[in-house]
């Protein structure tokens, strides 16, 4: 048998039988965990599409690898390597790791063999018999004319006009036709290649004609693989149900196991659930798959129909006897009443006559058969459908996958028949794949059979996406929220952005993450601190009046527009600071003391009250250098500083006693994001972000929050980015309204049923619609040791479920940084003796 | 769009209402004992009486008509019953003994190109080029007189390791080697 396709060019395949087959490439849908109004709009989109077709398709859906140096070249797309050194050192420990992992994706592709119309009708023959003619004959090829091909792309682009956008359906290149058979014959091997990016425009892809035995490779088809067997050993077929493709060029042998579908589950599926294409990936194994489909139209179901009820009644005659026979023939009755009812109730619906061949492929026969019975077992035990796997038929059922092939008996047999919208319940093309195109690499999806990268690209967001540039993290205690925290902050540093920390862990785990920066700094609220948070000595002028005066307004809790609260604001103007030489705040809390206006001694006196107390003293002691606000690391340590409960706060008699410290406590958190909020919306060429771990330490005082949401609703004009780590997002990230405008949620294990529904409902999922992932959430996600085992499984280390920028949702797993310097610094729990605790 | 608006569905495949097994239980108003056949059964059946009619000597052996009779229609109900067995609707059984008849016929070294890939002994090329007079007049050797015809096989000798050209189309590779090296 000869691969009919004599010439390739554009998106076309003229074959040797005069049919002109188009391919498009398919965009998957997203679907993954997505709440239920996505699925169904994803299913919909998929019903529209069968029924733009009219007539025989291809739908193919094959694995690609994705190249780990095209990864990493998203990684660095726009940053400029010279100036961060760092990230480009990251990129290529990335590549290393990247390069042990099995990445790729599914790529969906749709051939439709197009329509001979008025002249082609005789025209198309008469020319496939003078090309075989002239083949027999020795004669030099020729290729379709140009008008030919003009006339043809016009007929393909008229028929994607008729697809579904939401496909975004692109026509094929050559080079991307030439993949495709490259990719049939080589699956399962080492020459597996990733999809060939589009050209560049330096070849006209458009005069671009190839042609059959110059640029489609002619593989050595081998039934069985009876090759491998020695010459006079007995061949067993039913022992040997493959097929072993060769390549000529490369001597690589794929060992591939198609199998058909021919039996379906009696009871039907249910939808959403039972995604049965889609959702094939769940066997665990690489499987590719090929649908070959006819779309008929209602008028012509009709009448197939009525002749099958002819048939039927006729059946009744012949098997005129109660038993069996007649029972099965009632059942088939009702299956055509049903059938006919569809039809009835939705005048555009159509039939899919499908054909689904399933295939596995590997490098040696034996492993190929093992993958064929696991996936004949996932299916028949997860969706009930009956799988053949006919010996002898391994290497039609091959021909059957190749676009340009004709629909070959074993296929035509085979079909299975439903409606348009049954058949859209298996939602073949989908996606679970999640993030950017470019930025920061933060973890890998896990919704596929091959894992995908997830980069979130923060630039994009404020820019084309207009969404606000945060990120909140939540699970429990060891679920790897701060890991993921704390590479994020490398990488956004590596590139040459800026990062606040507000670190309240006693141990210093950011300030041991950040170590690894240079010129990074430290403030410490502690009686031992080494450098100064005055807001005065810090901050600009005016940024200094303003911060100071809502410092002072919480630390001593007055209006600002009482008598105190306007003195207050009068000292505090640079005009004034600048007359008087109140350079720090302790010149002026002296200047208010001996000040003869009582109402000022009074404020003095207050704020000395606090000034006196020990954690004050890296905001009132002018011994201490004042911190460097340009650092591009900077890490605000509020372990000692203690904190009001939400009761203390909402309970007028436990407000009134709150003790000074808690006060203190309170007052230097707003002080703290006050002045992270300068740092990070200062330049607008620079990506900045504040890291919140603890965030109920910020969200929890009124005027802290009312900065995080402020942060959040102006960052994205000022490239200002906030992320946010909890355990419970329904109380911790603040308001309603704060929750939601966070748009990267991430949500890693927490094995507590109330904060994994509470975390799911603010992922977007409805917690009662989505049992099994709460169950993922609260025992699927990074297990904890079980029976004997004496730690968790490493491997299973940051897993969760992300939603990202375009409210996808999906399993992925962190990647904590590269570099094996940057990668120790992220983890917690740093050593007793470790330098970075000294104070 | 509430929540209730997305109930689960159930959907089905329709196979089967257009596609059932086709018996055979009558022909006209005639009934046939022991119907329905499948069609399968129903055609071995028809080629069976053939069969056993036209082999009849081979195993009608007894004297006793009644007896033979006997045998035949035991024989013929056995396969009958046996075609019976066949699934119907699960694998068409046509393809699948096609397909057992192609792997069985197929060539044990695979196909190439649609082709039977055979793998020739190792052979001799032997060449017949014709070049023009003109193209041999290589500067230092002996002018050609007639078409340089094939060199026939090179013996083995010293020569050949020779930079030296030994024969006219040698000469002529070495004047091109020379010309192309000029123009670089």
């Amino acid at each position: 048998m000869r691969s009919p396709i004599v010439a390739a060019t554009g998106n076309l395949a003229f074959t040797d039988n005069g049919t002109v087959w188009a391919t498009w490439r398919l965009a998957p849908q997203a679907y993954g965990m997505r709440p239920l109004k996505y699925r169904h709009a994803a299913r919909n989109a998929h019903t529209a599409l069968f029924r733009a077709i009219n007539g025989e398709g291809l739908l193919l859906g094959l694995l690609a690898r994705t190249d780990p140096a095209a990864v990493v070249e998203r990684m660095i797309e726009g940053v400029d390597l010279a100036r961060h050194p760092g990230w480009a050192a990251e990129a290529e420990a990335r590549l290393d790791e990247l390069e042990t992992m099995p990445l790729g994706q599914r790529t969906f592709w749709l051939s439709v063999p197009l329509v001979n119309e008025s002249k082609e009708m005789l025209m198309a023959p008469v020319r496939s018999w003078w090309s075989t003619l002239a083949d027999l004959a020795a004669l030099p090829r020729s290729g379709p004319g140009q008008a030919l091909v003009a006339q043809r792309l016009a007929q393909a682009e008229a028929l994607r006009a008729e697809l579904p956008s939401v496909f975004a359906p692109r026509p094929a290149t050559v080079a991307e036709q030439l993949w495709i058979h490259l990719q049939l014959m080589q699956r399962g091997t080492a020459g597996d290649q990733e999809v060939p990016a589009l050209s560049d425009g330096s070849v006209d892809a458009e005069t671009l004609t190839i042609y059959t035995g110059a640029g489609l490779p002619s593989p050595i088809l081998d039934e069985g693989g009876q090759s491998d067997l020695a010459r006079k050993s007995t061949f067993n077929p039913f022992k040997r149900k493959f097929v072993k493709i060769t390549d000529p060029v490369t001597d690589l042998a794929s060992y591939q196991q198609s199998s058909i579908i021919t039996g379906t589950p009696v009871g039907g599926l249910s939808f959403p659930g039972g995604e049965w294409l889609g959702r094939i990936d769940e066997s665990g194994l690489e499987v590719d798959w090929a649908l070959r489909f006819r779309v008929r139209a209602g008028r012509e179901v009709r009448a197939r129909n009525a002749k099958a009820l002819r048939n039927l009644n006729d059946q009744y005659d012949q098997q005129d006897d109660p038993g069996l026979s007649q029972s099965s023939l009632c059942v088939v009755a009702g299956a055509l009443a049903e059938y006919e009812q569809e039809f009835a109730s939705d005048e555009n619906e159509v039939e899919v006559a499908a054909t689904t061949i399933l295939t596995v492929a590997g490098a040696t026969g034996e492993s190929t058969m093992e993958q064929g019975r696991a996936l004949r077992e996932f299916m028949t035990d997860v969706w009930d459908f009956r799988l053949a796997t006919e010996p002898g038929l391994q290497e039609e059922l091959w021909h059957a996958c190749v676009p340009g092939n004709p629909t070959r008996r074993v296929a035509l047999k085979s079909q299975q028949i439903t409606t348009s919208r049954a058949f859209s319940a298996a939602v073949p093309v989908m996606t679970s794949s999640l993030g950017d195109p470019a930025g920061v690499l933060v973890a890998l999806g896990l919704g596929g059979i091959r894992v995908s990268p997830v980069l979130l690209d923060f630039d994009g967001a404020a820019s084309r996406l207009h969404s606000a540039i945060a990120v909140g993290v939540c699970g429990e205690l060891g679920s790897g929220k701060s890991v993921l925290l704390k590479s994020l902050a490398l990488s956004i540093l590596a590139r040459g952005g800026q990062c606040v920390a507000i670190d309240r862990s006693p141990p210093g785990e950011w300030e041991q993450a950040f170590a690894v920066v240079e010129g990074q700094q430290t403030i410490s609220i502690s009686p031992d601190a080494t450098t100064s948070l005055d807001p005065l000595r810090t901050l600009p002028p005016a940024a200094a009046a303003t911060v100071t005066q809502s410092f002072v307004t919480a630390l001593l809790r007055i209006p600002v527009a009482s008598v105190q609260g306007m003195l207050l604001s009068e000292v505090l103007d640079p005009s004034y600071r600048q007359t008087h030489t109140l350079r720090s705040m302790a010149d002026v809390v002296g200047h208010l003391s001996a000040h003869s206006d009582p109402q000022a001694a009074e404020l003095g006196r207050r704020i000395k009250a606090f000034a006196n107390l020990d954690l004050a003293r890296a905001i009132f002691d002018p011994s201490l250098p004042g911190a460097d606000l340009t650092a591009p690391a900077l890490v605000v340590r509020t372990h000692e500083l203690t904190l009001p409960s939400k009761d203390e706060l909402t309970i007028r008699h436990l407000y009134e006693e709150l003790p000074l410290e808690k006060i203190l406590g309170r007052a230097i958190y707003t002080l703290a994001i006050a002045t992270a909020r300068r740092i990070c919306f200062r330049d607008r060429s620079r990506l900045a972000f504040l890291f919140l771990d603890e965030a109920h330490s910020a969200t929890i005082s009124p005027e802290a929050e009312r900065e995080t949401s402020d942060w959040l609703r102006d960052g994205r004009k000022n490239k200002a980015g906030l992320a946010l780590g909890s355990h419970d997002p329904s109380h911790d990230f603040g308001t309603d309204v704060l929750r939601r405008l966070i748009p990267v949620r991430v949500v890693m294990r927490h094995r507590d049923e109330d904060l994994a529904a509470a975390s799911l409902k603010w992922l977007g999922l409805d917690p009662s619609t989505s049992p099994d992932v709460l169950d993922l959430v609260t025992t699927g996600l990074s297990p904890m040791p079980e029976g004997d085992q004496a730690s968790a499984d490493p491997t299973r280390a940051g897993e969760g479920v992300m939603r990202d920028l375009r409210n996808r949702i999906g399993l992925i797993k962190t990647l904590p940084p590269a570099l094996p310097g940057a990668r120790e610094a992220v983890f917690s729990t740093p050593p007793a003796t470790s330098e970075s605790q000294a104070p | 769009m509430g929540r209730d608006e997305y109930v689960t569905e159930r959907v089905r495949f329709y196979t089967r209402a257009r596609r059932f097994p086709q018996m055979i239980g009558k022909i006209g108003d005639l009934r046939l004992f022991g119907g329905p056949y499948t069609t399968a059964q129903f055609l071995v059946g028809i080629l069976g009486i053939w069969v056993l009619v036209q082999s009849a000597p081979l195993w009608a052996r007894s004297s006793n008509l009644f007896l033979n009779l006997l045998v035949g229609v035991l024989l013929l109900v056995g396969l009958v019953r046996l075609v019976g067995l066949l699934p119907s609707m699960s694998f068409s059984p046509g393809l699948r003994a096609r397909g057992l008849l192609r792997v069985y016929l197929a060539p044990r070294e695979g196909t190439y190109r649609g082709q039977r890939l055979r793998v020739r002994r190792p052979h001799r090329l032997r060449t017949r080029i014709s070049v023009p007079l003109e193209e041999l007049a290589v500067p230092g050797s002996t002018p050609a007189t007639t078409a340089a015809t094939s060199p026939g096989p090179p013996a083995p000798s010293e020569h050949r390791s020779h930079a030296a050209p030994v024969s006219n189309v040698s000469a002529l590779l070495a004047q091109t080697i020379k010309a192309e090296g000029a123009g670089r």
